[in-house]
């Protein structure tokens, strides 16, 4: 067990750039993930009544049906975001349970990241949705006194979505770790399921909160 | 450049392009299958409407089809029925007159019969009572009773009209005295003397004179026959008056 709290190792360089341990669990979640959406994706097609068909079904549609009741109406591009946000979150905290790889959302540099594209999401849907003033005249409601506030309170959400579900995975993997280096392989089992609950859990709550700060941002001119 | 950065870096873009491709390749795909569904579902749902639509509406005509049958039916039914009084009625009506003409004939059959042996009983009353009388006559017998039957038939004589009465032959079974030949004589008047007189058996006392205006049997022969005859004449008559009465009282 690959056991860090800060610091990712350089696995090699690409020219000045530094490749990471992170980088490469990131981009092996990616092409699984993308692999798993092909087959999907043909057997939607092909083949409907698939158990994988169904649960892609379900996946779209439950994060569709999301969407519609925290906007107020269907908007694929959220559903999208949201769904893919849910789907890279929880390969990367399943892909942490395997053993040597550490999980990619256990580093705050990739929370962050993902955080990050969150808070540039919301001024782009809402603008998009509302105008360019539509939705910076909801920074100075409901007294423009208050817009550092908002300003503040978008930052911090920012960072709490990233430090929440850095903390969360990171604490989890550590556990384990800790548990699987003082008392063998079956100890922690138990504490594995609890991660492995709790990494879902957390991917749910970064999309649901991902979601709900666009849905606010896009339904900030209709108040 | 710092690794950390370069993560940071990495990493979201990683997330832009997976989400990008995800979109494209995965929820994109699924979003129209599953609208594809829902739409054939409702396809499927509005077409299952309407052929229960149109099997209700098949149902309703059957049911109004069924319905107008059933009246029809009914009508026939209850039309048949009629048909088939009337003609138990009629059929009835025949059986009792023809019942009523076999007992009218089997009245009638029974009248006859009856009649015939009362006929015959009358017959029968009538020789007994005819032989009774001759047998009386008999016994009375004598020269009294001859010379009432000769004054008896020269009374009947007298009153004839005296036109037209011969030629007259006179019957009896014995030779007439002087007087009863006189008193024929005299009554038969012209006629006398054109008159036959013969002697015949079998006519008792009395004699029998036979007229051109008619015969006049003074004989206990004759008196028997017209006993007898007049008891089955008397017979007769009461017979036939009494008889319808009685025919309507069995009736």
């Amino acid at each position: 067990m690959n056991l860090r709290i800060f610091g990712d190792p350089i696995l090699f360089q690409l020219g000045p750039i530094p490749i990471t341990e992170t980088m490469v669990t990131s981009a092996v979640v990616t092409v699984i993930l993308l692999a798993v959406a092909i087959l999907m994706r043909s057997l939607v097609r092909s083949w409907p009544q698939h158990w994988l068909s169904v649960l892609a079904f379900l996946v779209v549609e439950s994060f569709d049906n999301l969407v519609e009741e925290i906007v107020g109406r269907r908007h694929a591009l959220v559903a999208t975001f949201a769904g893919s946000m849910f789907l890279f979150i929880a390969f990367c905290n399943i892909a942490g349970q395997l053993p040597g790889v550490h999980p990619a959302t256990g580093n705050l540099a990739t929370t962050s990241a993902l955080a990050a594209v969150v808070f540039l999401s919301v001024p782009i849907a809402g603008i998009q949705s509302n105008g360019l003033w539509g939705y910076i005249k909801h920074y100075f409601r409901p007294n423009p006194l208050l817009m550092p506030l908002h300003v503040i309170s978008e930052l911090s959400r920012t960072l709490a979505l990233a430090v929440r579900l850095f903390g969360n995975i990171m604490s989890g993997h550590l556990l384990v770790g800790l548990l699987v280096a003082l008392a063998g392989f079956l100890v922690p089992t138990p504490i594995m399921a609890l991660d492995l609950l709790i990494g879902l859990l957390q991917a749910y709550i970064f999309s649901i909160l991902s979601t709900v700060y666009i849905g606010a941002a896009i339904s900030a001119g209709e108040e | 450049m710092s690794p950390t950065l370069t993560t940071f870096l990495f990493e979201a873009a990683n997330f832009l392009v997976l989400a990008a491709v995800l979109g494209w390749l995965f929820f994109k795909p699924v979003r129209r299958a599953l609208a594809d569904r829902r739409e054939k579902f409702e396809s499927d749902n509005r077409q299952a409407a309407q052929k229960l639509a149109e099997a209700e509406k098949t149902q309703q005509e059957i049911n109004e089809t069924r319905a107008k049958l059933q009246a029809e039916l009914n009508e026939m039914r209850t039309r048949e029925m009629e048909t088939a009084r009337q003609q138990a009625d009629q059929i009835l009506r025949e059986a009792r007159s023809a019942a009523a003409r076999e007992r009218e004939m089997s009245h009638r059959l029974a009248a006859q019969m009856s009649g015939t042996q009362r006929d015959i009983l009358a017959e029968v009353s009538a020789a007994a009572a005819a032989d009774t009388v001759g047998r009386l006559l008999r016994q009375i017998g004598g020269p009294a009773l001859q010379s009432a039957l000769v004054a008896s038939a020269c009374e009947q004589l007298r009153s004839l009209p005296q036109d037209g009465v011969a030629p007259v032959k006179v019957e009896s079974s014995q030779p007439l005295s002087p007087d009863q030949l006189a008193s024929l004589k005299n009554a038969l008047g012209a006629a006398a003397d054109t008159a036959d007189f013969r002697t015949v058996d079998g006519l008792g006392d009395g004699v029998r004179v036979s007229t051109g205006k008619g015969l006049i049997d003074a004989s206990v022969g004759g008196l028997v026959q017209f006993a007898s005859q007049s008891l089955v004449k008397e017979m007769s008559n009461r017979a036939n008056s009494q008889q319808p009465m009685q025919s309507i009282q069995d009736a």
